[in-house]
């Protein structure tokens, strides 16, 4: 069966979270990727086609200066910019970005298919409920992190990710 | 015909003292014919009869009389009248300006000159005046009823930055100020009163800068006390006006008070912090009604101030005092005061600032709360790190050196063995299952389905999972279905392969746990080394400036050194060393930069890497001199290593030093710092002179110096100045 190809962007990947992945690999279903920055981030994304993309909210920039300059227009530091965010919005909804980046070379399936979507944040809900709703992105998108969450968070998160996509597909949308 | 006959005769047809000024008659030499009264009072001479004098006599300078005829004569010839002259006279000794006008008389037949008519008027006061007017320091003004501007004087040209008073004189006195609406509005005060004095304006000078006068304006009044125009005075207080707004805008209250303690000026801010409305209602205030309590501190205060006083006339500096706003509210100010005294040193008050500390006073308990917090959290991480040991003493026989940190490659092989058991065990019993229906139904198919993914995953997991860090994680999951599983066996599954499949992957899942259980101790011991520097940041980085002490610098090198000799050596990393400053001392706060560089040592051994096949990781600490030029010279405290790479960008932009700023590649090493240390030491650098430069190049040489996947060698130097008496010092010297 073929695998279900996964990307999440998280800078917190390799130490605070990595326990999360275990049950990813275990489930035989997933080929994950690991990006640990905006600009991997989008990187990766012109290079493969993903089934999901998991975002974390407060990334840091990387290397790239246009995501930089978004940090150093922003005058608080690159955790607290909310890159994850600006990085939905320039990917899904680049009109409605407040510092917008022009992100060139991006595939049609991203905008073709953003229920592919999710978010995996320190943030509260209520904090960026707007937020999900203008990219259009539904409930079931969105997970807390938690210090008490369960190991499987990030499987349950893809996997609601997955049924959404396939409810979508089967809908003809 | 006699001339002095003719010039009798035209006296008397003229009949000089009806004129209203004084008017006499001379020879063309200068002989008096005839004077009239007013002229007569004018030049002291009798007041009736024949005049023997000559009017040449009155002249302060004689030969200035031959001028004037000549002026008169070339006037004439012209057909210009001669107009006025004011001359210098001397008359009995005494300095006079008069004003004259002087016609040629001739003989009516020959038409020769034979006599001067002159008219004189005493001008002496109205000159002495003019030339005040014209000389005074002080901008003079004339203006008319419609602001327009009739005479200026000298200074007011030259105030305003003018070269002549024709650029001024004619124009509307609007076009001087800085505001034009103002100038209407200064004209209806003057409608209304008959002056004003002392009134600052801003004007604006010939070049467009603004500038600020003080006024003095007089109305000069028409029939009916209607109003006529202005007269006045303008002196440029720029100076004490931008001095003034200085004074005021500062966030610092300035005062004076008196021997009886009553205000007698401040500043705004002065009246602001004290939550008075204005300058005005603090003047007259009883400065001890301001004291929180006055019984406890004003004797202390008044001590101290006079005895600073007596060491020097020294004024007192940074005293603290509780105060008390008009309000009520209280908040502590520092106080800094100087006694004034007169010439006879008899002392009539005391001027000085206070400066509103409250909040320093609250972030100075703050701080003092986050030491605390911090000091407990060390003593929690220890606790903690405690806690762990009989944890894992439980789990079983530990394969790892505790004594060192745990290697993520050695990590990864010591599950080799393990993973490789299980996978055998749990790849018969799948085998038997294709052949034996008893087994395969021993469990369900789902299940059956969890075991083939686990082996599948145990077969290759190195090449199934690119990341090393998942792994552990991920074949601790696996082990923990594989356990699952096990117990839905049903019967049908021989004993001895089921309790074979369990054990193994228990033996697993306790290997990952221990390889948890170092990974987390290595956590604890970064966390406590970070907070520990944090809470010396915090605290000891606020105080009051440490006394300077001479110290060698090899001996703070190995005191850092030797702070951080148990992390390096858990993170297996050897130190190695090269110092050329024997003998060199420096005059430093000893635990600044002891600080300072411990910060440097601990980011070397946190970033760095192994090697190629080397066993154990590196950094070299190197201390030596270094001239820069003939003026200035260096000591250097250096540290290398080779690991993870700093940006160039990172390194130019100053972002490392940033307070709180975490590398672009620190995380993706998995190591994450505080971003206080490079901070911190290049604060304490500097303090002394010095500073701190970071390099950081790619290990391979031939390898893009922009390609950051791979380790870099990176230099940090703190370096200080050599300079006599600054600070440091050849022990020789």
């Amino acid at each position: 069966m073929k695998k279900i190809k996964v990307l999440w962007i998280e800078d917190g990947a390799f130490v605070e979270v990595s326990k999360l992945t275990g049950p990813l690999y275990t489930s035989g279903k997933y080929n994950l990727v690991i990006a640990l920055n905006a600009s991997d981030g989008i990187k990766a994304i012109k290079k493969n086609e993903f089934d999901v993309v998991i975002v974390d909210i407060r990334i840091p920039p990387g290397s790239d200066p246009a995501w930089k300059g978004v940090v150093a227009r922003s005058r608080t530091d690159k955790i607290q910019t909310r890159l994850g965010l600006n990085l939905l919005y320039s990917l899904l909804k680049p009109d409605l970005v407040k510092e917008k980046i022009t992100l060139t070379g991006i595939p049609e399936w991203v905008s073709m298919h953003p229920e592919r979507f999710g978010v995996l944040t320190v943030e509260d809900e209520r904090d960026i409920v707007e937020d999900l709703e203008k990219l259009g992105l539904p409930e079931e998108s969105f997970t807390r992190k938690k210090s008490k969450m369960p190991v499987t968070a990030l499987l349950d998160l893809i996997e609601r990710i997955v049924q959404l996509k396939e409810k979508s597909t089967s809908a003809g949308g | 015909m006699d001339k002095k006959y003719l010039l009798r005769s035209f006296a008397k047809n003229f009949n000089l003292n009806k004129l209203p000024i004084g008017a006499y008659i001379v020879t063309k030499e200068g002989e008096f014919i005839e004077c009239n009264t007013e002229a007569r009072k004018i030049l002291k001479l009798p007041s009736s009869g024949e005049i023997k004098a000559n009017i040449k006599d009155f002249y302060s300078d004689p030969s200035e009389r031959d001028k004037i005829l000549k002026k008169i004569e070339d006037n004439e010839n012209d057909g210009f009248s001669p107009g006025k002259i004011v001359i210098n006279f001397n008359v009995k000794n005494s300095e006079k300006r008069v004003q004259t006008h002087c016609r040629f008389i001739r003989d009516p037949d020959s038409n020769e000159i034979i006599g001067v008519f002159g008219c004189l008027v005493d001008v002496t006061w109205e000159m002495i005046f003019s030339e005040l007017f014209e000389f005074l320091p002080v901008g003079v003004y004339l203006l008319d009823e419609n602001d327009k501007i009739i005479r200026v004087n000298d200074a007011f040209v030259k105030i305003l930055g003018y070269k002549s008073k024709s650029e001024l004189e004619g124009e509307n006195v609007s076009t001087i100020y800085e505001n034009p609406d103002y100038a209407p509005v200064f004209r209806n005060r003057l409608i209304n009163k008959k002056a004003v004095i002392n009134d600052k304006v801003e004007l604006k000078k010939k070049s467009g800068e603004p500038i600020f006068v003080s006024v003095n304006s007089y109305k000069i009044p028409g029939k009916g006390q209607s109003y006529k125009g202005r007269r006045g005075t303008i002196v440029d207080v720029t100076a004490e006006e931008n001095y003034r707004r200085l004074l005021s805008s500062i966030p610092v209250g300035t005062y004076m008070v008196d021997n009886e303690n009553k205000i007698i000026d401040c500043n705004e801010s002065f009246a602001k912090m004290f939550d008075y409305d204005d300058i005005k209602s603090v003047r007259g205030e009883f400065v001890l009604d301001l004291y929180d309590d006055p019984y406890k501190d004003y004797d202390n205060f008044m001590k101290e101030l006079k005895k600073k006083h007596d060491e020097g006339a020294n004024p007192l500096v940074g005293y603290n005092l509780k105060f008390k706003s008009k309000k009520g509210r209280t908040f502590v100010a520092e106080v800094n005061t100087r006694l004034l005294v007169d010439k006879e040193g008899k002392s009539y008050g005391r001027a000085g600032a206070v400066r509103d500390i409250s909040g320093e006073v609250a972030l100075r308990d703050l701080r003092d709360d986050i030491g605390k917090t911090l000091h407990t959290y060390s003593s929690n991480l220890i606790m903690l790190q405690h806690s762990l040991v009989p944890l894992v003493e439980v789990i079983g026989p530990d394969p790892f050196d505790k004594k060192t940190f745990l290697e993520i490659e050695d990590a990864i092989s010591a599950l080799d063995d393990p993973a490789k058991h299980l996978e055998k065990s749990l790849a018969r019993i799948l085998e038997i299952s294709t052949t034996s229906t008893e087994m395969f139904n021993a469990l369900s198919v789902d299940n059956w389905d969890v075991l083939h993914i686990q082996r599948d995953l145990l077969t290759n997991y190195e090449e199934q999972i690119p990341y090393p860090e998942f792994i552990i994680s991920a074949l601790t999951d696996s082990a923990k279905k594989i356990i699952a599983v096990c117990k839905s066996f049903e019967k049908g599954l021989p004993r001895e392969m089921e309790k074979d499949l369990k054990r193994k992957a228990k033996e697993l899942g306790r290997i990952c746990s221990l390889i948890t259980y170092h990974q987390a101790l290595d956590a604890i011991q970064e966390m406590e080394f970070e907070v520990r520097a944090l809470r010396e940041y915090v605290i000891f980085r606020q105080r009051a400036s440490e006394k300077l002490e001479i110290c060698r610098i090899e001996s703070l090198v190995s005191i850092s050194i030797h702070n951080l000799s148990g992390l390096a050596k858990y993170r297996n990393v050897e130190i190695k060393q090269s110092h050329k400053t024997s003998g060199i001392k420096v005059k430093v706060e000893e635990r600044s930069l002891i600080r300072a560089l411990s910060h440097l040592f601990f980011n070397a051994i946190k970033y760095s890497l192994r090697r190629g096949d080397e066993e154990q990781r590196w950094i070299i600490i190197r201390s030596y001199i270094e001239d820069t030029d003939i003026n200035n010279r260096w000591v250097c405290v250096e540290v290398e290593n080779y690991g993870v790479p700093i940006t160039k960008e990172e390194i130019d932009k100053e972002l490392i030093f940033q307070f709180g700023y975490r590398g672009d590649y620190s995380g993706n090493r998995r190591k994450v710092g505080t971003g206080i240390g490079l901070m911190d030491t290049r604060e304490v650098a500097r303090k002394l002179g010095g500073d701190v430069v970071v390099s950081s190049h790619p290990a391979d040489d031939g390898a893009k110096e922009d390609d950051y996947d791979q380790p870099f060698l990176t230099k940090a130097v703190l370096k200080l100045p050599v300079k006599p008496n600054h600070g440091v010092q050849n022990e020789k010297n």
